[in-house]
């Protein structure tokens, strides 16, 4: 009963459905879009530095590789790094978080610790330190990079969550019921913040999205492959910008900021929806 | 609440106001401006922030070793001739005595006159430090010392008696002034060579530039209008010299691109777009720079599958067939925006007429099979040397194996990361060597790593570099990628051990005939060509470009009238002499005259007269026999001048006695060097476990007291 | 034991606690880079081997040398306590791919640059931020608040960087409005005249701009959000119905919404000292950020570890300042603390 009305009043919502339409083309250019266009990102079978033409739709880079092509694929990769980021982000504060909140005490104090110092290390470190240890950095490595050094803050929410709610009457209600701790945290307080949840999911890819670009652009990106980010590196590093290459620098920003612009206006709708604090009155 | 929070705002506006003054006050060092049409704009040789103007630092600014402390001697690479600087002449007076007279005109910025004292007092606190002009110098010099105020006279060690070293070490040595480095280093001791000697009023130097003012991001030079050399060599053109420290190549580039910089040594893509703003390269078409230095594919004999395929007997196949299976001509093409030229198999830089003449073309083309001495890409040869050796792919996975059944997997190429060039080059090596069924992956670590790696042999393939071309070429490329007694990174990357060679490489250092060195390069060569120890790729591109914007007159291919070119080029091979020559924009440039061959009323001295005046001295014994311990017998034909001179010869004689017990100890102690590095290394990596644990219990101690603090 | 008011026990505990927290980060600052398995030396070497042409192996003792004065091979334990030592008594040491300079002599010029370039572009990313974003969420609906909210969602998404690099080519290159990098011209000797100070200015408009132009999103969705909360607020209710003056309400819930993001530009103050790495790099801007990341890839210890002492020690601050606010602020703290 309630699904259909809130995916109802999701449609009506026009900031939702730009959003979100956005946001699918996004992931139907990753996904279908290297099907579609089917030619080899890597190869250096083209002429140097063409600008777009009928052959090259978006020209080539230095090396003769087709932009259009690394586009594509690149727009998937960092899709792909993007999710496996929130995830393993997600998984990480979750457990530490919602442990640190249900459990309090000595546990609390000391996850929070751990919090708060990994917090205070920044993620360039750990990059190359991890970096120097692999002799390949594959996409799920940059993923497990920015995953383990994103998850702090979404520890400490969720925990101060986890405590909010604990006060509340139906936990006493399921202690005095004899209930685990790890069932007490999953069956009912993980529900009661959801949509807090998936708003955190929203920007944790984004943070991937963005952290991966970032990480390419200081040489410590992906080995291999093709990534939105690893163009923007090549592109730096030839110097694309002084030398006026905009089909190869413009095309990857924009579609980072497509993939992620359009995810954060589709949470913001939802927040709209879903939060009764920011329902418009009247 | 609010009425509290309305406190912020000022106190905010105020500390961002504090900060904004902090910000403003280093700039209260007023100064004038200075004319951009006066000075020549430098990127590339300077890429953080400046430390000292210390020859004795292991760290100096660029300019240092430019042209604020001037060799003897200035060496052009190009035309192999030397341009005596400080010093007027030379003269051999025996075959292992040579003497430097210094010109009398040869001043100190302050006044006071550069003397023979100052470079024997030199030499003598480098080897007190351990570093510093001349280091290393003591195994192939007997002693640098002064004769009279203006007279350094220099012997060479015997043995090894190498007549390369020796030269390149008294010619190209660099003096400092002994009357502000004693008393520094009376006072200072070891720690000299921490001094940074930035104050523009103390420095005390013998080019003609000095010091303006640096900061963090900007170091400006002043010409020294009343420098000594001027009458002899004029002065040079501009009157400011300055380097801005930009963070990284595009940025240097846009500012030279935009005409703000004058004198590029970057990397610069398609630099041909930039010709129509009035930039210049040293040639005008393909390659546009000149190549510099040989860029070699190591490959390390002591890696797992290489060792192996060394101990079957087919290492010198595999090496063979890879070196025929490189895409030479793509890489250079695409990789390097063809600014290189493929290297000889000879590993001699023979697109110099001066080194040329050194390479064996039929000898070449006998192994090689090409009358140009190139390895010319042909995979199904390839194909053919490995099937010829046994390597064939046994189980069908499309992976060779040797002989033996080591498949010949999971190899990695590496360079370091961010080195663009390189690393697109070892992705196509990569890609070709799939093609012949080597499985080869790349690996691109941080550069501190990629050296770690280097230095303690844990590679397979990488790219690397050998000795900057000088006059000693081909021999000092022999040296640095053959010879047995160097380790890496001195030397000997790929750990080929051939004592022949090492033999051969001496004999050809101590060498006067030309002729005779020629047959010991043969050998050498023909060493090479069977072997192939390592295999040249190409010359690395001389990063040499001008805008001439504000200055014309540069050399390039159609005026070479000197080189190195380029502006991180320092002794001996410096290239401040450009700024002789150059002009402001509106003016005639004019070279020097006294850039001509001695010969025709110039000062360039070519480095064949200085082998033939040696020759000339040592006509009664010939060529000497190196591998025989000098026996006093040549000595004393020296003592033919001063009287006072036996006694030295007396000095000597017991000296080369003492020597040959030296030597093997030198010998020996090299091999105890290769020793302890790789047990330094062992020890930090035996180190991880115990940093993981201590850094467990750091962390756990640390929550802790931070538990125990906050429960109170 | 003294006794203590609850107020100074409680900034007490958290100073402790900030302490604890900063020596174990310190600590892994000091062991991380420790751990990579290069050679904090690589780079001065490669420079030694091109002086030393003549016998290259003779750098080998300059580099035996070198590793004992920087106590490269020493056992980690004693490096530790080295670098502790030190470290209390205010050195931070000598830089190894800089040597012979001190740590602290890098870092100090480079900190007034950042801090000029960060602290206005963030205070005023952090007052046009707030101030669109209160009015879009004080007029629900309008036109004004559905440009503001995309603007804001668009522009705190985009990359900073690719922003920097957009900026340089379309300024820049493209229409050469204004200079590609630096602080100030170069050939300008620093001083305080109209005429370097102009020329400051004008360096410092483009990266001030990308700065700002990203930070600004980020604060204006945030705000709006807020003031929505506020005026929803039962209070604001009450008020409302009373027939309080709008421009009041509006007021009222503007000042209680300012609260959290205060607190956001004291956070965001406190690590302004890691510097805007690629804004450095891509405006050849002088700055911490520069000097950290050189540091890092030469894995110049002492450089490293000097940078993260100063850069965790400001970010501690700020948070230690926040949570003086805090308690200044809130009784409810006070109290909390007074009970336990």
């Amino acid at each position: 009963m309630a699904v259909p009305t809130i995916v109802w009043v999701l449609l009506t919502n026009r900031r939702f459905v730009v959003g979100i339409a956005l946001f699918l083309a996004v992931v139907l250019t990753g996904v279908i879009g290297p099907l579609l266009y089917p030619v080899d990102p890597l190869s250096f079978a083209g002429p140097m530095e063409t600008p777009p033409c009928e052959k090259y739709p978006l020209g080539t880079d230095t090396y003769g590789r087709d932009v259009l092509a690394q586009l594509l694929v690149g727009t998937r990769t960092s899709l792909y790094v993007g999710f496996l980021t929130a995830l393993i982000a997600m998984a990480i504060g979750t457990v530490i978080g919602a442990a640190a909140g249900v459990k309090g005490g000595l546990v609390d104090e000391a996850l929070m610790a751990i919090t708060n110092v990994t917090l205070s290390i920044p993620s360039i470190l750990l990059a190359i330190l991890i970096a120097s240890y692999l002799k390949v950095r594959s996409l799920e490595v940059v993923a497990a990079i920015l995953g383990i050094t994103s998850w702090p803050w979404y520890a400490r929410a969720i925990r101060a969550q986890l405590l909010s709610l604990r006060e509340r009457e139906f936990i006493y209600l399921s202690r005095m019921a004899g209930y685990s701790d790890l069932r007490l945290a999953f069956e009912d307080l993980l529900p009661n913040i959801a949509t807090y949840i998936f708003m955190a999911m929203v920007l944790f890819i984004n943070g991937g999205i963005l952290g991966e670009a970032g990480l390419s652009i200081i040489g410590l990106g992906p080995t291999q492959g093709v990534s939105l980010g690893l163009m923007l590196q090549w592109a730096t590093l030839m110097e694309a910008f002084r030398r006026g290459l905009w089909w190869w620098f413009v095309p990857p920003g924009v579609m980072i900021v497509a993939a992620t612009s359009s995810l954060m206006i589709v949470s913001t709708a939802m927040d709209e929806v879903f939060n009764p604090r920011l329902r418009e009155r009247g | 609440m609010s009425s509290r929070l309305k406190k912020f705002v000022p106190v905010t506006i105020g500390v961002a106001l504090v900060i904004l003054l902090s910000v403003v006050s280093p700039l209260l060092y007023a100064q004038a401006a200075i004319p951009r049409e006066d000075t020549v704009y430098v990127i590339g040789c300077q890429w953080g922030p400046p430390t000292t103007w210390n020859m004795f630092s292991p760290t100096q600014t660029w300019g240092t070793n430019h042209f604020l402390y001037i060799p003897l001697f200035v060496y052009d690479g190009m035309h192999d001739v030397w341009l005596p600087m400080i010093a007027e002449r030379y003269e051999w007076v025996s075959p292992e005595v040579l003497r430097v007279y210094i010109r009398p005109e040869a001043r100190w910025s302050d006044g006071k006159p550069i003397t023979a004292y100052d470079v024997e007092y030199t030499y003598e606190t480098t080897k007190k430090l351990k570093y510093g002009p001349g280091v290393g110098c003591w195994d192939y010099v007997e002693y640098i010392k002064a004769v009279s105020d203006k007279v350094v006279e220099a012997k060479i060690r015997v043995p090894p008696k190498n007549y390369f070293s020796f030269l390149s070490c008294v010619l190209g040595f660099v003096p400092m002034p002994k009357h502000v480095i004693e008393p520094l280093y009376k006072k200072l001791g070891d720690k000299l060579k921490e001094w940074k000697n930035d104050d523009p009023a103390k420095q005390v130097v013998s080019g003609p530039y000095k010091l303006h003012h640096y900061t963090e991001n900007e170091i400006v030079y002043v010409r020294l209008d009343d420098w000594w050399g001027k009458s002899i060599f004029g002065l040079p053109k501009p009157k400011y010299l300055a380097h801005v420290i930009y963070k990284d190549n595009p940025s240097a580039n846009t500012a030279f691109e935009k005409g703000d910089a004058d004198w590029a040594g970057t990397f610069i893509p398609s630099v041909w777009q930039l010709f129509p703003k009035g930039v210049g390269t040293w040639y005008s078409k393909k390659p546009y720079y000149v190549g510099w230095g040989v860029n070699f594919l190591y490959l390390n004999f002591n890696s797992t599958v290489f060792k192996k395929a060394e101990e079957l007997g087919v290492g010198a196949a595999l090496r063979k067939a890879i070196a025929y299976a490189i895409p030479y001509k793509d890489m250079l093409e695409k990789a390097y925006f063809g600014y290189g030229v493929q290297a000889s198999a000879s590993f001699v830089a023979d697109i110099f007429p001066a080194y040329k003449k050194w390479v064996d073309y039929d000898l070449c083309a006998k192994y090689v099979g090409s009358s140009d001495c190139r390895f010319h890409t042909d995979l199904e040869m390839a194909k053919k040397i490995l099937d010829e050796a046994g390597i064939v792919d046994r189980d069908g996975d499309g992976v060779r194996e040797l002989p033996d059944g080591t498949p010949l997997k999971g190899l990695t190429i590496s360079v370091p990361y961010g080195w663009t060039d390189w690393m697109m080059m070892c992705e196509m090596i990569a890609s070709n060597l799939k093609k012949i069924g080597i499985d080869v992956r790349t690996y691109f670590p941080d550069y501190s790593v990629w050296w770690n790696n280097v230095i303690n042999g844990k590679y397979d393939m990488v790219i690397g570099w050998d000795a900057n071309p000088g006059f000693d070429h081909p021999w000092n490329t022999y040296r640095f990628v053959l010879d047995p007694r160097l380790s890496p990174p001195a030397g000997n990357w790929e750990n080929y051990k051939n004592w022949k060679i090492s033999k051969l490489i001496d004999e050809i250092a101590s060498t006067i005939d030309p002729a005779k060195r020629m047959e010991f390069y043969r050998e050498i060569q023909e060493f090479i060509y069977k072997d192939l120890p390592a295999i040249p790729l190409f010359y690395g591109a001389h990063w040499y470009a001008y805008n001439t914007k504000y200055w014309v007159g540069w050399p390039n291919e159609k005026n070479p009238w000197w080189f190195p070119a380029a502006p991180w080029s320092g002794s001996p091979g410096n290239s401040f002499i450009v700024l002789f020559g150059i002009a402001k924009k509106g003016e005639k440039p004019k070279v020097p005259d006294w850039l001509k061959p001695i010969d025709e009323g110039g000062l360039l001295i070519p480095t064949s007269k200085i082998w033939e005046d040696l020759a000339k001295v040592s006509k009664p014994t010939a060529t000497p026999s190196p591998t025989t311990p000098t026996t006093p017998k040549t000595t004393p034909k020296v003592t033919v001048t001063a009287p006072g001179r036996t006694v030295t010869v007396t000095k000597t004689v017991e000296r080369t006695v003492t020597k040959s017990v030296e030597v093997t100890k030198t010998v020996a102690s090299t091999v105890t060097v290769e020793k302890t590095v790789p047990t330094t290394v062992v020890r930090t990596e035996t180190n991880w476990g115990v940093v993981a644990a201590v850094a467990i219990v750091l962390l756990i101690v640390g929550i802790a007291i931070g538990y125990a603090i906050k429960r109170r | 034991m003294v006794r203590l008011g609850p107020f100074a026990r409680y900034l007490l505990m958290r100073a402790a606690f900030l302490l604890a927290t900063y020596i174990t980060a310190i600590t892994i600052v000091f062991l991380l880079p420790r751990l990579i398995p290069g050679n904090p030396l690589a780079l001065l070497l490669t420079q030694l081997y091109q002086q030393a042409q003549a016998n290259p192996e003779a750098i080998k003792e300059v580099y035996k040398t070198l590793m004992e004065e920087f106590g490269v091979g020493k056992p980690l334990w004693e490096q530790y306590v080295d670098f502790l030592s030190h470290a209390l008594r205010g050195d931070l040491g000598t830089s190894i791919a800089f040597y012979p300079r001190k740590v602290i002599e890098l870092i100090a010029p480079a900190i007034p640059w950042t801090v000029g370039l960060l602290v206005p572009s963030t205070i005023t990313a952090w007052i046009i931020g707030n101030t669109l974003g209160a009015i879009a969420g004080y007029r629900r609906g309008s036109y004004f608040e559905k440009t503001v909210l995309t603007v804001s969602l668009i522009l705190s998404q985009t990359p900073y960087y690719w922003l920097a690099m957009l900026l340089v080519y379309i300024f820049a290159i493209k229409l050469n409005l204004f200079p590609a990098g630096g602080g100030y011209s170069y050939g300008l000797v620093p001083s305080l005249t109209p005429e370097f100070i102009a020329d400051l200015l004008w360096h410092y408009t483009l990266p001030f701009l990308s700065i700002v132009l990203v930070a600004v999103g980020g604060w204006a969705i945030g705000m709006r959000v807020l003031v929505i909360y506020e005026l929803g607020a039962d209070y604001m209710v009450f008020s409302e119905n009373l027939g309080v003056e709008e421009r009041k309400l509006f007021r009222y819930a503007f000042r209680n919404s300012l609260l959290p993001q205060v607190t956001g530009l004291a956070l965001s103050l406190g690590s302004v000292l890691g510097g805007q790495l690629i804004t450095e790099i891509v405006f050849n801007y002088p700055g911490t950020g520069y000097i950290l990341f050189r540091g890092l890839s030469t894995l110049d210890y002492p450089l490293i570890q000097g940078v993260f002492i100063i850069l965790v020690a400001t970010l501690f601050l700020a948070n230690f300042i926040v949570d003086f606010i805090y308690a200044l602020i809130d009784p409810r703290i006070r109290l909390g603390y007074a009970q336990a």
